[in-house]
């Protein structure tokens, strides 16, 4: 039925599908058309991020500290952190893995933990621009081995879209920054490179790292 | 570097006053003379971001930044500047909420800020500005929770 046509996507042939009957198939039977399916590991969707979030094995993964930071909601995320860090640090082979608690003080820098805030173009826990959702989902785009599909805007402000969407994007971003530097980044640079400020020399960009900064050690104090 | 200059006041009336509350939630009781709105362009090679910042003059004259964590788009932090700066006119007494430490000891910085026409010395400070209001119930939260109440988070 399908056949291999490149390493992230299959064409899958002209096939027929059971359907309940109706005047447009009596029979109960119709024609799908030949299509390009994306292989698995190398896409999700809306349903696929809720199906790996409910089967995912809990077993050995890493979760952020708890009880850390200062907003009332901060641990509500924890374990679709754990979840996603997990997932994407596996999926991409990534070492040193991604730390968890990164994760989580980023989000704490990017939203203070609300899953609703909104700028003009950046919404939700990981303020996700609609011009990084355009780019995760496009096939042909700077992140085409693992894109996202069937996101809208408004899906950004559920944190069970927007988290995986955020941990994929700070691992590309990470990559990148290597990348950039001709070195592996230190977290630091890597969330830098997330609010696109690698380079930039700005007293903003001192402080707000300092303020991730502080956040992170929190989450790592004893 | 987009900034809005807020008149000082007769320095009788001027007011520095801090209030903690648990886990690091700041309370910063200040008059309009103490504040300065900053966008800063942060120079991004990726987008045309900005930075949004409160300066606060404090007691030891030195500044604490409170600042929205985020990079912002251009709209967004002249928006800022735009309600913020009609709340800081509008009032005699804001209090700007925000999480961190204000109890880190002062390090002078090279980097000076200017408020009311003078400038300062960053003193190293920074917190995540949340929200700030006025004696008038006049309110702005920088994550704009549609359905929650600005003061609420």
């Amino acid at each position: 039925m399908a056949r291999r046509s490149g390493k992230k996507v299959t064409t899958v042939h002209e096939h027929p599908r059971r359907v309940p009957p109706s005047s447009k198939n009596p029979n109960g039977v119709t024609i799908v058309d030949q299509h390009i399916r994306r292989v698995p590991g190398t896409f999700l969707d809306r349903d696929s991020i809720q199906k790996i979030y409910q089967e995912y094995s809990r077993k050995g993964i890493q979760y952020p500290s708890s009880d850390k930071l200062d907003q009332e909601n901060a641990d509500d995320f924890d374990e679709q952190i754990a979840v996603w860090t997990d997932y994407f640090n596996k999926i991409f082979k990534i070492d040193p893995p991604m730390d968890p608690d990164m994760i989580k003080a980023l989000m704490d820098s990017e939203s203070s933990f609300n899953t609703t805030a909104r700028t003009k173009v950046a919404i939700g826990l990981m303020q996700i621009t609609k011009e990084t959702l355009k780019i995760m989902q496009d096939p042909k785009g700077e992140v085409k081995d693992f894109i996202f599909g069937k996101i809208r805007q408004k899906d950004l402000e559920n944190p069970d879209i927007s988290i995986p969407m955020g941990i994929r994007w700070l691992a590309w971003k990470r990559a990148r920054a290597q990348s950039k530097l001709g070195r592996p980044p230190t977290n630091e640079e890597v969330i830098l490179e997330y609010k696109g400020l690698l380079k930039s020399k700005s007293k903003w960009a001192k402080d707000a790292l300092d303020n991730y900064k502080k956040s992170y050690e929190k989450l790592k104090k004893k | 570097m987009f900034f809005l200059v807020i008149s000082q006041l007769g320095c009788a009336s001027s007011i520095y006053r801090t209030t903690s509350k648990p886990k690091e939630k700041n309370i910063i009781t200040v008059t309009a003379d103490r504040l300065s709105l900053h966008c800063e362009d942060l120079q991004s090679d990726e987008a045309e971001y900005y930075g949004f910042s409160i300066y606060v003059l404090d007691d030891e004259k030195t500044v604490v930044s409170v600042i929205q964590t985020n990079p912002l788009d251009k709209e967004s932090c002249e928006e800022r500047l735009s309600k913020i700066g009609k709340i800081i006119k509008n009032g005699k007494q804001m209090n700007i909420f925000g999480y961190g430490s204000l109890q880190d000891p002062r390090i002078p910085s090279k980097d000076m800020v200017q408020i009311g026409g003078r400038s300062f010395p960053s003193n190293g400070r920074v917190l995540q500005f949340i929200y700030i209001t006025n004696e008038k119930g006049d309110c702005f939260n920088g994550y704009q929770t549609p359905g929650k109440s600005c003061a609420q988070e």
